[in-house]
């Protein structure tokens, strides 16, 4: 069996998901792991499936299927060396950064994350309406590189909080003990 | 009896820490009276000063006003606490509760907080007063004491998978 990321994005409507599955399904596909999500009216879909040899009679079903939905589908195949499972990291964290909303605000932050060498796994944002003026929320999952603290990270990113107008703050990822 | 505004997120009003007053005066009694008045015409349990645009260390907390969710029984509290330079001196357990904020209308965050919390503070009158409270009350004490050092449930969120909803699904436009 080999492996393949597909990504799918459409305006949001019931049955995406059904849709997507019996296509893989149909095919003899096996799901391992996905993310799903809807942001507004748009749906995507980021998911890891392993199959047949050959996805071209998959792909046609599915190209079919964005001729009458609207999706957006993408199959890519995944080498040996991206199928395996990234090594532990370090640490994990929780990077919060929230404020007024204004042009730049997750460039700045990880950009220094990425100087920090910092590696994002999991990213939302959130633009809220409800004030005078526009809140933005941005939390980060991330790990940290050997050596660094949660604290370390916290005070570089601190310099840029203020010019940056919001309030950052790392603290180590918290296990969910359900 | 003044109903003031509410102040909403990113309002940097709420991102300050408050000072503790030295008493009641007739200038914090009347706030206290705002405050109280503020929270009654809204749709919450609970309110800190600051977001009412006041640096009061003050809340009115009142946990008996709705179920901890709709369809549930009410709780049983103390009913309005009015609350002036609060403090935790006692904490118990733990658990996770949804928490809403009427500052930050949009969202809903899953929160770790004691179970059980006993408050010393003065009361309305400027009497030290010290209240046990557990469960829901609880939550709410330290959810609107947070803001009495510019802190938000959004700073108290752990798990980005797990913690933060949008309480109502976006509109279509």
């Amino acid at each position: 069996m080999k492996r393949y990321l597909l990504t799918a994005a459409g305006g949001d409507r019931p049955g995406l998901v059904a849709a997507v599955t019996r296509s893989l399904f149909d095919h003899g596909c096996n799901l391992e792991d996905s993310a799903m999500t809807r942001l507004q009216g748009e749906f995507a879909i980021l998911l890891i499936f392993s199959g047949p040899p050959s996805t071209a009679p998959l792909e046609k079903t599915l190209k079919r299927l964005g001729k009458k939905t609207g999706l957006v589908t993408h199959v890519k195949s995944l080498s040996g060396r991206e199928t395996r499972s990234p090594r532990r990291a370090a640490e994990g964290v929780l990077v919060s950064v929230y404020g007024a909303d204004r042009p730049g605000i997750v460039f700045h932050v990880t950009d220094r994350l990425a100087r920090a060498k910092v590696n994002i796994t999991d990213l939302s944002t959130h633009r809220t309406s409800a004030g005078k003026s526009a809140g933005y929320i941005l939390y980060i999952e991330a790990e940290l590189p050997r050596g660094l603290s949660p604290e370390a990270l916290q005070s570089t990113l601190r310099d840029g909080a203020a010019a940056w107008g919001v309030t950052v703050q790392v603290k180590p990822l918290a296990a969910s003990a359900l | 009896m003044a109903v003031r505004p509410i102040l909403l997120f990113p309002d940097d009003g709420l991102k300050k820490v408050c000072a503790e007053t030295p008493g009641v005066d007739g200038v914090v009694a009347q706030l206290l009276t705002d405050l109280t008045d503020t929270l009654y015409a809204s749709p919450g349990v609970g309110l800190a000063a600051p977001q009412i645009g006041s640096l009061l260390r003050a809340v009115a907390v009142d946990v008996t006003r709705y179920p901890p969710r709709k369809g549930q029984p009410p709780v049983h509290g103390h009913g309005l606490l009015v609350l002036v330079n609060p403090k935790i001196v006692k904490r118990e357990g733990e658990l996770v509760f949804r928490e809403g904020c009427l500052s930050i209308p949009e969202f809903l965050a899953d929160i770790r907080r004691s179970a059980a919390v006993r408050v010393e503070a003065l009361d309305r009158a400027g009497a030290p007063v010290a209240i046990d409270a557990e469960g829901f009350e609880a939550v709410a004490l330290q959810h609107e004491m947070d803001h009495l050092d510019g802190l938000l449930f959004l700073d108290r969120v752990a798990n980005l998978k797990t913690d933060l909803f949008r309480r109502k699904p976006p509109s279509r436009s």
